[in-house]
């Protein structure tokens, strides 16, 4: 079978943080991970080409996946693979992204990262298998991967014993036992301890790591971020008041305070009225700036970030996350202190 | 939903206000709620973590 491989530019070879805004492009044949993963994948199946994409270009423009999924049937791809991503947030994202989409357009796909990558949530019905935390993980993580793909390949559903995690799509099928019996049966599960034992699994939520702490608070630099809808008066970039699919940033550059005229929340889920008439009550500005002046914080963020927390999808808020926890990481940014609604 | 380090405020609208107080009263309370959040990205957790800024005196 003729499989095309998606990878991000640092394992590409391009470069690291500074190369994330690498374009999309293909190159012919297996590259970096791929070379172990085609020899994994032996005879019966070739990497015919690599597909790959900077992290933030691949994060902030949606359309690379369908773009790359052209590029890789152009080369006949009959299967796409994508990653690992292991716990690379951005990563795993486009990963997940290029899969579902490939897999829409009828061509066989997965992608391989860790249970943790914000990316599972993303690829809908299209099957994921999982990886190590990181690259130090890439030898066992490949030799899944390739398994995985070899089934695949031969049109057979991959299942949890594949290391497959994620959404299951359900199918319909005939059970041997009535419903009732099954109910039954459970229940004398769970009485016996069986806490696991079930025929609807249901959603997890994220077990989020804190990060560690600061050491001192007054040698940190500090950002400002919110869910309240918080824009500049007359909302120029249309954030939305409910089911946020974007996130906004704005500058605080020669602000000692938000007033009241100039900054307003257009929060769908709460009466407005006391964020418009005093913006600090969202967007703690005046106070964060006397604390900087005092030197109880070593600095401020020269932008706040801003989504609407309203009715948005996990999914979307987990990929806000990811990619504020990026902006702030790159811009050398200790703390947040984020103003929830 | 898992936020590691929370400092609860007093309503959903104004989580760094409270317009119930003179105005400043309320700078008082915000500078309050700042420094105890100050506090807690100085403080190590292991789970999600409750920092009550009322008890800040």
């Amino acid at each position: 079978m003729r499989v095309v491989h998606y990878i991000n530019q640092f394992f590409a070879g391009i470069g690291g943080e500074e190369a994330a805004g690498a374009e999309p492009d293909l190159r012919e044949g297996p590259v970096g991970p791929g070379r172990r993963l085609a020899a994994l994948l032996g005879d019966e199946h070739e990497i015919v080409a690599t597909v790959f994409c900077g992290d933030d270009h691949a994060s902030g423009h949606a359309e690379f996946a369908a773009a790359l999924v052209e590029r890789a049937r152009e080369h006949g791809a009959e299967l796409l693979v994508a990653g690992p991503a292991f716990t690379s947030g951005r990563y795993g994202l486009a990963c997940a992204r290029i899969a579902a989409a490939a897999a829409e357009a009828g061509v066989p796909a997965l992608a391989a990262m860790h249970p943790d990558n914000p990316g599972v949530g993303e690829a809908g019905a299209t099957p994921v298998v999982e990886s190590g935390a990181t690259s130090r993980q890439m030898r066992p993580s490949l030799e899944r991967l390739a398994a995985a793909v070899r089934k695949l390949a031969s049109g057979e559903e991959l299942t949890a014993e594949d290391g497959r995690i994620g959404k299951v799509p359900r199918r319909n099928r005939l059970a041997e036992r009535s419903a009732a019996e099954r109910a039954v049966a459970l229940v004398l599960a769970r009485l016996g301890g069986d806490r696991e034992a079930t025929e609807i699994p249901l959603p997890t939520f994220d077990q989020v790591t804190p990060a560690a702490p600061v050491e001192h608070a007054a040698d940190a630099v500090v950002a400002l971020l919110t869910e309240g809808g918080f824009v500049p008066a007359g909302n120029p970039d249309r954030l939305e008041s409910s089911r946020a699919t974007k996130w906004v940033r704005y500058s605080l550059e020669g602000l000692d305070s938000v007033e009241a005229g100039t900054f307003e929340s257009v929060h769908g889920g709460f009466s407005t009225q006391w964020a418009n008439e005093e913006p600090n009550r969202i967007l703690p500005l005046d106070i964060a700036r006397e604390l900087q002046r005092e030197g109880a914080i070593g600095g401020l963020h020269a932008e706040y970030f801003a989504t609407t927390g309203n009715g948005t999808t996990v999914a979307d808020a987990r990929r806000f996350g990811v990619e504020w926890a990026a902006e702030l990481r790159q811009a050398g940014i200790q703390a947040a202190i984020l103003t929830a609604t | 939903m898992g936020a590691p380090r929370i400092v609860p405020t007093r309503g959903i609208p104004y989580p760094t206000g409270d317009p119930n107080l003179s105005p400043e009263q309320e700078r008082a309370w915000r500078r309050q709620l700042l420094q105890r959040a100050l506090q807690a990205v100085a403080t190590p957790v292991r789970e999600p973590t409750v920092f009550d800024a009322e008890a800040l005196e």
